[in-house]
């Protein structure tokens, strides 16, 4: 579908591009705009042998854009096309596009790379480290210099496949975000109590002479009582939006402090 | 200078530098706690302490990402300083906690005052470009390289040159109650990060499954591999299902993404 002015090369540049500056630009204003235009600039100086024309482009390409940073490694590709394809006449269907893939790509592009595969990696690297042994850790990095591989060809994934890799995905791209999480919550589920070890050591002496254990009274119920209900107290108060993170965190150090020094919590 | 000597201080700093291009807060490559504390752990000498705190970072971080745009604590930075100050300081965990979690936490205020400077940044590249001078206005950009640079370089140098005294003071008057209180945070704190990553679950629509998990691990006994594992089997058969359930109207899917 090309006219061949691009070569393979071209468009491994424009990826390598936008990885080496992608996060450290974002900005309110343009989001990733400036990046986006960056990436390409050395292939739409091939494209577009007019001055003009390749200004124009440039300016278009700098807009507001904003989607989870390795799906823009592919949109790169598909636009590139279409700026190969179109010319400066696309000018106009390649903003529509970039608008319209924004949300979709950010969905599946947000659970998989930053919910799902960082929460699977961490729960195996970080206990194992906790407990003195690297494996876990060397394989997130080796895992992760496949994945930077992998990445190094989204951009030619693109670009190949053009429109019609974002068109044909997209009724399947709903069904893929869910099969995600379903991935993710049953990690998740067995996450909550394997990592928040919190206890309450508090055991009440009765005058008779026997005492009892508040958390072994708890665990006869259901085990890991307090890590479930802290998990849930902190779910709603972030759902509300009312209490950022930031403050989540002070406020449970205060919690902690509190209990530490009753004796409530260990 | 926290008893680290110059090789060692060179490491850390060029270490730093090399996390700070990785990433924002929203790591891109290597810049995860657990693998940060690893190789801190490594530089200072001391492998074990450094891995475990990076994994007790590691599981407080979770979840905690700036989905589009929003500045969250810097888990990775707050992973540098208390690595530093637990193991070259001599000063140990919690007090390390204690000085690399405000850290981490004042650099909310950090990061957003960086994103409103990138904007002028782009904003001059773009007047450049339209202008007619776009190789000019390109080269502006280079200017985030320096901005997020500092950003992490800054707060590392300036507890490595104020850090020995202000740690020293720390340790001496620290209550014993703030310390145990420092103790039972490290182990409440995955917490945050779980109902952060909650949130952008669908929990009301899936909560079977969050409810799976749960009981394998905490009544029959699963190490979280196998819990992930029976994830995995559960979500291929969520797809298929689904798609079944829609074939009339999906379309078929190009080969090579197939195996996604």
């Amino acid at each position: 579908m090309s006219k061949g002015i691009l070569t393979k090369q071209d468009i491994r540049n424009a990826n390598l591009r936008w990885m080496s500056l992608v996060m450290i630009s974002y900005c309110y204003e343009y989001q990733f705009g400036q990046g986006f235009a960056n990436a390409l600039y050395p292939a739409l100086k091939k494209i577009h042998t007019d001055p003009k024309d390749l200004q124009e482009a440039m300016i278009n390409e700098w807009q507001y854009f904003n989607t989870q940073p390795y799906m823009v490694q592919i949109i790169l590709g598909v636009v590139l096309a279409m700026e190969e394809e179109l010319g400066i006449e696309g000018k106009g269907v390649i903003q529509d596009f970039k608008t319209g893939v924004m949300g979709p790509l950010a969905g599946i592009g947000d659970t998989l790379f930053w919910s799902v595969i960082p929460t699977i990696w961490a729960s195996i690297a970080a206990p194992m480290a906790i407990e003195g042994n690297p494996v876990g850790i060397i394989l997130w990095t080796v895992f992760q210099v496949f994945l930077l591989a992998f990445r190094m060809k989204f951009t030619e994934y693109g670009y190949d496949l053009g429109m019609k890799l974002i068109t044909s995905l997209r009724s399947t791209l709903q069904t893929l975000t869910d099969a995600c999480s379903v991935l993710g919550l049953t990690v998740v589920g067995a996450l909550i109590p394997s990592v928040v070890s919190v206890q309450i050591p508090y055991v009440i002496n009765f005058a008779t002479g026997t005492s009892m254990s508040i958390q072994e009274q708890l665990d006869k119920i259901i085990p890991y009582s307090i890590p479930i209900l802290l998990t849930y107290i902190c779910y709603r108060l972030l759902g509300n939006r009312k209490v950022t993170i930031t403050q989540l965190v002070f406020v449970v150090l205060g919690i902690s402090i509190v209990g530490a020094a009753l004796g409530i919590l260990g | 200078m926290f008893g680290l000597n110059v090789f060692q201080l060179i490491l850390v700093l060029l270490f730093t530098e090399i996390i700070a291009l990785d990433s924002g807060p929203q790591t891109q490559f290597i810049g995860k706690p657990v693998i940060i504390g690893a190789v801190l752990g490594l530089i200072l000498g001391d492998f074990k302490t450094g891995m475990f705190i990076g994994g007790t970072l590691q599981l407080m971080s979770m979840g905690v990402v700036g989905l589009g745009g929003a500045s969250v604590p810097n888990y990775v930075l707050t992973t540098i300083i208390t690595v530093i100050v637990a193991i070259s300081g001599g000063a140990g965990y919690e007090i390390g906690l204690a000085v690399g979690l405000p850290v981490g936490m004042l650099y909310v205020n950090l990061d957003v005052a960086r994103k409103v400077i990138n904007g002028r940044i782009s904003q001059a590249g773009l007047d450049k470009v339209t202008a007619g001078d776009i190789e000019g206005g390109l080269a502006v950009l280079k200017w985030h390289y320096v901005v997020i640079s500092a950003c992490y370089l800054l707060p590392v140098i300036i507890v490595l040159l104020l850090g020995q005294p202000v740690v020293e003071a720390i340790v001496s008057y620290m209550p014993a109650w703030l310390f145990d209180g420092m103790k039972v945070a490290g182990k409440i704190l995955p917490v945050t990060g779980m109902a952060m990553l909650l949130n952008y679950m669908p929990v009301k629509k899936n909560i079977l499954y969050l409810i799976i998990g749960f009981v394998m691990y905490a009544y029959m006994g699963v190490p979280t591999l196998g819990v992930g594992l029976i994830g995995v089997g559960l979500a291929i058969k969520y797809y298929n299902d689904e798609m079944k359930k829609g074939a009339g109207v999906a379309t078929t899917v190009p080969g090579g993404m197939e195996d996604e």
